[in-house]
């Protein structure tokens, strides 16, 4: 078995793909499918090309017919749901324009009207979710899939490994990873946590298994307007940025989850935030706009796996279900 | 319905947006997650590889017959059975998962062998058989099952040996998922080839050889009724045609003992309902069925089954059961016969008799992990009482030979 | 009789109705769970089923499949 990396780019952000192979050639052919994977998804829910799903969806908004979606964009929906339901509506796949109003290099705040004029556009409420039709009720609405398809690229190159043998593998999506499996020695891969404020050392160090690890950060695009920060995280309720933590990166047994719950926390706010990744059982690590270090990770590995198992057999009920399994999915350093 | 469906989901979606309740966060968002195409595999649901090793083994041991009921001689001991089951399961692709169960088990004792009146004029008494019979059976069943989105199928076959017995099964079965798997269609064929050969066949006046051939279905439907009920209905159905009675038995017919003559075929249905509901604040859940079963022998039974399983602390659970069973008697049964009959049908055996039976059980259930594997280990006990007097309607005659019996099991499971 | 013929309605008519009362896949966690299963423990079951089938004159089980042994 030897070790290979393969940098690529990917989702506007730098990627690479670690894996434990018996060769190049066979690393190769996994690696260059799953590469192919992510531009994939990357192609179909970007809003960037106006070939895209994510487009073709924006263009029906206001068309009571709306679009008939496939299984994966179903599933994503369906996913979205849960997560808006999770966070009270504070995570929000439609407030993506009010983007449109806050323009970070300019250190300018927007007008409150400009605000106002987004909002009546800004709701899942106004999404008619019935699968497989999907329908933007209001016209000039528009549907976001940034915070998900990320994640769910790196969990669905994970799950890619696994169905094709390699055991031994990490996906590392711009922040947003999946670990397949451990070194072939049983030992976990060395996650940093990036400073938040530049500095060169990271602020924590992770061992992982497998799982999830997503973060959310809110210093990279911001501005300063009278001593105050401005971040870019919005809360689609208000449409103004959330006051939260510098950055909260979570563990889980998928990115998914891991990124949903990093920003959820985010929306929650400073001190809400950490208190609710706590209450829920997410292990995470928190850097408060202080610069104060959080790290929850220790002995967290056991409710992960209890939890990750559990809810796998949510998914099928008619199956012959097993026992909550205390083999820890994501073992963090002890 | 439609309408009231999406009024219904929209309604569920305001109520969805007032936030879900602490803690379940977690469980939803990953379940929800592995709904999304290619990110669970079914191996996933049994442990990272999918594959699990169960054995048990059980200590079967009928109450000895009192004298009061027996003839010649005093109290007998009856049959006693050690069974052991081994059973492993695994995926073989993402799609295809083998199940393979291998039995064996050693059976002793005396059986009852024909029914004769008291001399003395109260209830009759049995005459047990003289030899012990001390057998051996193994069992055999290989079944492949193909798991698609929306359902399964799965194809099994089987073999079963003993010293005077031979039995080949096969079967077909599948399941089909409706409404995001809250409604579940089943069903299935099967059949069952089996040759006796009877021990000491000339000496009894036996046939050395004798065949039946059993061909069988079930339709079943379950529904979900909430997030913590379900129930299930199944109907089926056995046809039996060949050598259907029990060599090893006699009935007395005008003081004579004759061969146990049953009809050679046979039509047989019940319907089966099951309910399940797991109490949340309780950490229990309870199993309650109920079986309606009718044949052309003109036996009906019904069969009561409950179980609550506690859970208490996180790795112990505590399942206490209950049974309760009646059924009448088969048209031409009786303890003994004055007369012929026109059918030539004759059986005094305790099974085609009428009586009730009544079993409580209990059972306890640990799981731990030991070098990182997921194991579970269990321990039952049973207490099987029959008698004329549990029947639901009044028995005249109770049949001597009816049995009591008590069971000790112990299992282990290994899941990796 | 009418008790079973109840039940049976019963669930008909909750299969019909479906449509009301679906539980969405990321709400199954009750249900998944093991004690929920039909049988929980597999080989208990079919030794229930062969023991009762050799004692008594109905059909145990819940499934198709010939009972393969001299027992009864």
């Amino acid at each position: 078995m030897e070790a290979f990396r393969f940098p690529f780019h990917a989702m506007g952000s730098p990627c690479a793909l670690h894996l434990h192979a018996p060769d190049l050639a066979a690393a190769q052919r996994v690696a260059s499918e799953l590469i192919a994977e992510v531009a994939r998804l990357e192609q179909k829910y970007t809003r960037y090309r106006d070939d895209s799903l994510t487009s073709r969806i924006n263009r029906s908004a206001g068309d009571p017919e709306g679009v008939a979606v496939d299984e994966e964009t179903a599933g994503l929906l369906d996913y979205a749901e849960t997560a808006v339901a999770a966070s009270g509506g504070r995570f929000d796949p439609t407030s993506g324009i009010l983007r449109r109003a806050w323009d970070f290099r300019s250190g300018r705040l927007p007008a409150q009207r400009e605000i106002d004029a987004l909002l009546p556009l800004v709701g899942w409420r106004l999404v008619r979710w019935e699968r497989p039709r999907l329908v933007l009720t209001r016209e000039g609405m528009q549907l976001d899939f940034g915070g998900l398809v990320k994640e769910y690229a790196a969990d669905r190159v994970a799950a890619s490994c696994r169905a094709r043998g390699v055991r031994h593998a990490l996906v590392d999506l711009g922040g947003d990873l999946a670990v397949v499996g451990p070194h072939p020695d049983g030992s976990p891969w060395r996650i940093g946590v990036r400073d938040p404020f530049g500095g060169e050392a990271p602020v924590a160090t992770l061992a992982v298994f497998a799982g999830g690890v997503a973060t959310s950060g809110d210093t990279e695009r911001c501005m300063v307007v009278d001593g105050r920060r401005y971040g870019h995280i919005l809360d689609p309720r208000s449409g103004w940025p959330v006051e939260g933590p510098a950055s909260v990166t979570v563990l889980a047994s998928h990115c998914l989850v891991a990124g949903t719950a990093s920003t959820l926390a985010m929306l929650r706010g400073r001190r809400a935030g950490p208190a609710w990744l706590e209450a829920e059982g997410f292990p995470h690590v928190c850097v408060d706009p202080g610069g104060r270090v959080r790290v929850a990770v220790q002995g967290a590995g056991a409710a992960l796996a209890t939890s990750a198992a559990s809810a796998r057999r949510s998914a099928s009920p008619s199956a012959r279900t097993s026992v909550s399994s205390r083999r820890a999915v994501t073992e963090i350093s002890r | 319905m439609a309408k009231a469906s999406r009024r219904f989901r929209r309604a569920a979606r305001r109520r969805a947006l007032r936030g879900l309740p602490r803690g379940r966060v977690l469980k939803a968002l990953t379940s929800s997650t592995l709904a999304l195409p290619g990110l669970a595999s079914h191996a996933d649901e049994l442990g990272s590889l999918g594959i699990e090793a169960d054995y048990k083994y059980a200590r079967y041991s009928e109450d000895r017959i009192p004298s009061s009921k027996v003839t010649p001689g005093g109290e007998r001991d009856r049959y006693t059975i050690d069974v052991n089951q081994v059973h492993l399961s695994g995926p073989i692709t993402e799609r295809f998962k083998l199940d393979l169960d291998v039995g064996y088990e050693v059976m002793s004792g005396a059986t009852p062998w024909y029914v004769v009146p008291n001399p003395s004029g109260g209830q009759p008494l049995q005459v047990m058989t003289g030899a012990t019979i001390d057998e051996k059976r193994t069992d055999g069943s290989l079944k492949g099952t193909m798991l698609f989105d929306r359902g399964s199928a799965a194809l099994s076959g089987g073999v079963s040996v003993e010293n005077d017995y031979l039995a080949f099964t096969g079967g077909l079965d599948g399941e089909r998922y409706f409404n995001e798997k809250n409604t579940t269609l089943s069903g299935g064929l099967g059949f069952s080839i089996d040759r006796i050969e009877p021990t000491d066949a000339e000496a009894f006046g036996r046939n050395s050889e004798e065949d039946k051939q059993t061909v069988s279905g079930f339709l079943g439907l379950s529904q979900v009724l909430g997030r913590e009920t379900i129930v299930q209905a199944t109907l089926q159905y056995q046809f039996d045609n060949g050598f259907l009675s029990d060599p090893y038995k006699r009935a007395l017919v005008e003081g004579v003992p004759v061969p146990d003559a049953r009809p050679d075929m046979r039509h047989q249905i019940s319907l089966l309902t099951r309910f399940r509901h797991h109490f949340e604040t309780l950490r229990a859940t309870l199993h309650a069925d109920y079986r309606f079963y009718v044949d052309d022998w003109g036996i009906n039974a019904h069969t009561f089954e409950v179980a609550w399983y506690q859970t208490l602390w996180e790795s112990l659970r505590l399942i206490p059961s209950f049974r309760y069973y009646t059924q009448s008697a088969a048209d031409f049964y009786a303890p003994y016969y004055e007369g012929p009959r026109g059918d030539n049908h004759y059986s005094s055996d305790y099974r085609l008799s009428p009586y009730g039976a009544i079993s409580w059980r209990i059972k306890a259930e640990t799981r731990f992990q030991i070098w990182s594997l997921d194991w579970i280990a269990n321990v039952g006990y049973e207490q099987y009482m029959s008698g004329g007097n549990y029947a639901i309607r009044g028995v005249s005659v109770e049949n001597p030979g009816l049995v009591g019996f008590d069971m000790l099991s112990a299992g282990l499971t290994l899941r990796f | 009789m009418t008790r079973l013929l109840a039940f049976a309605a019963l669930c008909a008519v909750a299969a019909a109705s479906s449509g009301c009362t679906a539980v969405r896949p990321w709400e199954r966690d009750a249900l998944a769970r093991r004690d929920m299963a039909w049988d929980p423990d597999p080989l208990e079951a079919a030794l229930h089923s062969h023991i009762y089938f050799s004692k008594e004159a109905s059909l145990a089980g819940s499934g198709a499949g010939g009972g393969g042994c001299g027992c009864n």
